[in-house]
Formats: structure tokens, sequence, C-alpha cells
């Protein structure tokens, strides 16, 4: 083969490709100008409002007074990063509660008055004068969300921690992308979500079922390390003077049939066994005839408003027994 | 010589650009469905 020849396969290779990148980033762009994509949506967070903690047993946090509008909503964070306003380290005459807990915490794709965390401190302050400070950040599992309450919860000396417990929160803490700049590429995170949603739909075990159970199974450290941090919140209640109670957010695909009942049920009774009170909100969603009515978008099974005011109405009367 | 390429292989090139684009169409179209992988998120 002689070398012009090689200089034209290689042109047919690179210039085609070239070409169809650049038109589909534009036509994508265009495309998503009007329609939310999920997987989109959370490379955007990454990139608009998460940072490096210098603490490696946190790995990621919010950055501290930022805004952004993902899944539809929007999201800014106080000076402490946190989805909240600012309060004041001293505390007053109130009673304070911080919630602990992933992106379902955070209130992602919905608007800060329609989560659960708003809507309990609102019901709790008709009983009492309760600020509920919401640390729940995307991502986190139980070490990490253990971690940011030693790094910046502690300070607001609680009343009371609730740790928001989701399925997934045994997941090993996630990688940093090793070229995260191409997530300004949408057409890259596009082909990345649906290749994976490709392979979800050729191989039963790639899908959020055998993910999530496999966490608890024998041999797999990801249960065992949430262990280890739910006992070590245990602990801080007892060090710090705080009550500890963990409420267990249901996973939102099947709720008659409850898909990860044998899971909560492993998570419950740890938590009986170390003196933590826990509730198990999944039962409650039983009746639920359409659980994508509870999601925020159909590529997205974290809850919609509608579903963060059943968590707050369920869990209400567990969070608030043992206040004034 | 870049020109001259380009027009020689011209609709080589438009057809596996819409090659491309019939396959980025059929992925966007045959996985279009509720979620079924776990939440997954970059980190930064």
């Amino acid at each position: 083969m002689n070398a012009r020849r090689s200089v034209e396969i290689l042109f047919l290779v690179i210039v085609p490709l070239a070409i169809f990148l650049l038109l589909s980033e534009i036509v994508l762009r265009v495309y998503l100008s009007r329609h939310i994509f999920y997987d989109v949506e959370m490379s955007r967070y990454a990139l608009e409002l998460k940072a490096d903690s210098p603490n490696p047993l946190i790995g990621h946090h919010h950055r501290p007074d930022s805004e952004a509008r993902l899944m539809g909503a929007s999201v800014r964070t106080n000076s402490d990063g946190f989805r909240d306003d600012d309060y004041s380290v001293e505390k007053g005459e109130g009673r304070r509660v911080l919630l602990l807990g992933d992106s379902l915490t955070l209130g992602w794709g919905v608007e800060k008055e329609a989560t659960f965390e708003h809507l309990l401190e609102l019901r709790l302050n008709e009983r009492e004068p309760t600020e509920v400070i919401n640390l729940g950040v995307g991502n986190y599992n139980t070490t990490q969300e253990v971690n940011l309450l030693i790094d910046k919860g502690l300070k607001y000396d609680p009343d009371l921690v609730v740790l928001f417990y989701f399925i997934n929160d045994a997941e090993p803490a996630p990688q940093k992308s090793r070229f995260p700049q191409l997530g300004h590429i949408r057409m890259v995170t596009f082909y990345w979500s649906r290749i994976k949603a490709l392979e979800a739909r050729l191989s039963e075990t790639t899908g959020y079922r055998e993910a999530y159970s496999a966490l608890y199974r024998e041999g797999n450290t990801g249960w065992a390390r949430s262990q280890a941090a739910l006992r070590k919140l245990s602990e801080l209640s007892r060090a710090n003077g705080f009550d500890l109670k963990v409420v267990l957010l249901p996973e939102l695909h099947e709720l008659a049939d409850y898909a990860f009942a044998k899971e909560h049920a492993m998570v419950t009774d740890f938590l009986g066994e170390i003196g933590v009170p826990a509730l198990d909100l999944a039962p409650m969603f039983r009746d639920e005839a359409s659980p994508q009515s509870l999601w925020v978008a159909m590529d997205d099974a974290h809850p919609n408003a509608r579903a963060h005011g059943l968590i707050a109405e369920y869990a209400f009367d567990f969070i608030a027994e043992g206040g004034r | 010589m870049i020109l001259e390429l380009l027009k020689k292989y011209r609709w080589h090139i438009t057809t596996i650009v819409l090659l491309y684009a019939v396959i980025s169409l059929w992925l966007f179209f045959f996985t279009d469905a509720p979620q079924s992988v776990p939440f997954e998120y970059q980190i930064n």
C-alpha cells in the first residue's frame, strides 16, 4: 500500500467522524434546549456544582455559594455547600435537625420548596421552632455522609441527625473521571449513557436490580463498609449527645412486591443490633399503582415532588418523636 | 490536497456520516425507555 493510499484511508476515517460529531453536537444541543436528559444533567451537576474535597474520605462535595438549574429545578448551595439557607453555627433556642443522605435527600429534580427536607421543616415548626439542615450530596455513600457530618455538620450542634438511607448507599466511593472535560461534549455523555442503557436492555446482569442486590451479597465489601459507617455514626451520636434515626427510602421501580425487601431487612436488622431507631418507608409505598408516576422523569427514577410529599408525610411522626 | 480528497470522496463521506446518524437515531429510540440502569454519576 503506498503512502497516498494510507492517507486517503485515514482521511475517510477521520473526516466523516469529525463532521458527524460536529453536526450531531449542534443538533443535540438544540434538542437539549427543549428536552432534559438525566445523564446530561448529572454531567452538568458534576461540572457546575461539584468540587474535590480536601478530605479523601469524602472525595467530592458541593461548591459553596453556587447555583445551577439541573433536571428542571434550581439548585443553590449555601456557604457550606449545602442545598439550604445559611445557618449560624451558634444554635438558637429551637431544635436543630441535620439530614444526611445522597441525591434523594438533596432533592434532585425537585424545587427546594417541594423537597421532603423543606416539608418536614415546615411541619416540625408547627410544633416547635426547628431548623432542618440538608446535608444531602449526590452520589454519596454512607461513609461519605458520615464524614461530611464530621467535617461540616457537627459544628451546628444538632439535637437530632436523620440519615436517609437508599439502597445504593453501600456502593464504593466513586472514582473521579480521568477526562472530566469530556463532560462538556454532550455527544460523549449521550453515547456513554445510551450504550449503558443498551447493555441493560440486552443483559439482565447490568440492570439496577442486580447492581443493587449485589452490594449486599456475601463477599461484597459495600454493605460491610456501610455497616462500619453506621456504627461510627452511632458512636458519634453518643459522644456528641445527639439523637440518631435512620429512614430507609424506597427504590421506586417495583413497589407492590418490593424488589429490595431482603436488603432493607438486612439494614433495619443491623440498625436494631446497634440500637439505632429505623423506619423503612418501602412498605408504605406498596399501594402505589404506578411507580413511574413518582419519578422525576422517564429516564430518572429519583423521587419527584409528589414522592417527596409522601416521604415527608410518612416519615414525619418518626422524626418528630422525642421532640419537645 | 484536502480539498481534492473532499471532492473525490464526497459521496463516501456523506454515506458514512448518514450511517453514523442512522446508528445514533436507532440507539436513541431503542434505548428511549424507563430507566433500567443503576443511578450513576460523574464526580467532576
